[in-house]
């Protein structure tokens, strides 16, 4: 089963979700987040899930439950990448949604999160693929 | 239950009758149960290039353009079997092509009569050109209408503004929320700024529209203040029990304008 | 018509992959296209969570000038008791959020549904170009 990738720059985890994600692969999301989380001490998480077209209820409540859990590690959790169409696709199935933090772009969403992107100077960028 | 007409004993003399078949302005066929015509008046000839001539003995298929023919003879001969008075083409394109090959829009009516000599459809075609022009016209003229009217203003850095004014239905209310986040998501505004000044009245279900937008913009990652709000408006919004959570809220614009800057600053 | 059998989970992504593809084809909106493959993904879930036995079935229908695509969900499972229960908001049996049938609705142009308890559920949704 092939499992997401995780990234990791500086104290914040990357994870990038993929098209067609299937249901085996969103539940191991959950556990794979709370794994590297406790692995590697980050203090973030950013979800990216621009590639995902569809979002019903599972996948939803999928992200939903991430979320919870990376709070409840005291982790801070930001969502990138929500669509307009799979933004109206959630409101009319009826979920709100409004426990989580969501942010349109990278950029936006790690000021989000309390941190800055910056160009080093003859300085490469440290990023460990951790899974 | 099919009710046919009956050709009436007419005080009218038949020559008269016969002109008003000939001269009406509108296209009449007369097709036995077989799909043959047995008559054309003057309409139809002038709108199709053919003589009268031409036509009889002719089956009505060749009025259609032949990617059409082999359906209708299966539609005919439903129809035959199950007769009624019926207008067509209100909902789906039907066309008919004339001698030169010109193909064109028609609006047609069929009516079956039983006469002496047997089942008798009278169809009525009707050259719709103008019309559907006019229709595409007033469907783009409706829709430029509907983008003028939401128009999504870049105020300030990452602040937009969008007036909503007038009546906000479901149907208006559905476009705007995809305009809003399409352009929220293009040109990246952190706070919109909706104003409902000009809108027209507020009720439940327009309540109910604007906090769904609202919720819809926090969805995407971005910040909505609600401004215009005249003092009917807040007490309407009280009166309905709405419960608008954390919006910010504010009578005048500017007002709001401070509130999104305030937003932007926080974050 | 295209007819998938929904046994394991990743048949529920096949459902609504190919109407999708299929709302594509027809010229679809992204906005309905979206919409039909969401409510798809929904019923066809529910079809592997409750039911043992279960298929959709996708083809496209047109209707007085109108086109557009039905979408039945067809399974032997155990059947709703309630039906009028599970189609009010806020319903949920247990961990899940429900049946997801009042989303998939309103995601649909028209929604139907047949339900006998030991027998089976047959819903059937249409999306309108």
């Amino acid at each position: 089963m092939k499992n997401i990738p995780v990234l990791k720059l500086g104290p914040v985890l990357f994870l990038t979700v993929p098209e067609n994600m299937n249901d085996a692969m969103a539940q191991s999301l959950e556990e794979d987040v709370l794994f590297q989380l406790e692995a590697t001490r980050a203090e973030a998480v950013v979800i990216d899930i621009t590639s995902l077209e569809i979002i019903d209820s599972f996948m939803a409540r999928v992200i939903s439950e991430t979320a919870q859990t990376t709070r409840i590690m005291d982790a801070r959790i930001v969502i990138v990448g929500m669509s307009p169409v799979a933004t109206i696709t959630l409101l009319e199935l009826g979920l709100e949604m409004s426990d989580i933090e969501t942010a349109m772009d990278l950029e936006t969403g790690l000021q989000r999160l309390g941190y800055h992107l910056q160009a080093f100077e003859n300085k490469t960028l440290d990023v460990e693929e951790v899974s | 239950m099919t009710i046919m007409a009956e050709a009436p004993q007419s005080a009218l003399s038949n020559e008269f009758l016969y002109s008003v078949f000939h001269l009406a302005p509108i296209g009449i066929v007369i097709a036995d149960s077989q799909g043959v015509i047995t008559d054309a008046n003057q309409y139809v000839c002038s709108i199709t290039d053919y003589e009268k001539a031409e036509l009889i003995g002719q089956k009505v298929e060749i009025l259609l353009p032949e990617r059409f023919r082999g359906g209708h003879i299966k539609l005919r001969e439903d129809f035959v079997s199950h007769p009624s008075n019926r207008m067509m083409g209100r909902n789906r394109e039907l066309h008919a092509v004339s001698k030169l090959g010109n193909e064109f829009p028609i609006e047609v009516g069929l009516a079956p009569v039983q006469a002496e000599s047997g089942l008798r459809i009278i169809v009525t075609i009707t050259d719709v050109t103008l019309k559907r022009e006019s229709d595409k016209k007033l469907r783009a003229l409706s829709s430029e209408l509907e983008e003028v009217s939401t128009p999504i203003l870049e105020v300030w850095e990452n602040v937009a503004v969008v007036p909503i004014i007038g009546t906000l239905d479901t149907e208006r209310a559905q476009k705007l929320m995809e305009n809003t986040l399409i352009k929220m998501k293009e040109a990246r505004f952190k706070v919109t700024i909706l104003d409902i000044t000009g809108l027209s009245g507020i009720d439940t279900s327009v309540a109910h529209h604007l906090l769904r937008l609202t919720s819809a913009i926090r969805l995407m990652g971005g910040y909505s203040v609600l401004t215009g709000i005249s003092p009917e408006i807040a007490k309407t919004i009280v009166r309905l029990g709405v419960n608008l959570g954390e919006l910010k809220t504010s009578s005048t614009l500017s007002r709001g304008l401070r509130h999104a800057i305030e937003i932007l600053d926080k974050n | 018509m295209i007819t998938i059998k929904i046994i394991d989970e990743d048949d529920i992504v096949y459902a609504r992959s190919e109407a999708r593809q299929l709302a594509e084809a027809e010229g679809f909106s992204l906005m309905e296209k979206t919409r039909l493959a969401t409510a798809v993904s929904e019923l066809a879930r529910n079809i592997y969570r409750y039911a043992s036995n279960g298929e959709v079935q996708i083809e496209t229908i047109t209707n007085d000038g109108k086109n557009g695509i039905v979408c039945r969900f067809i399974d032997q499972g155990p059947g709703i008791e309630n039906i009028q229960q599970v189609m009010e908001d806020g319903y949920s049996s247990g961990k899940s959020l429900g049946f997801g049938l009042p989303g998939a609705k309103r995601l649909a142009d028209k929604f139907s549904i047949k339900s006998e308890v030991g027998e089976g559920t047959h819903i059937e949704i249409i999306k309108w170009k």
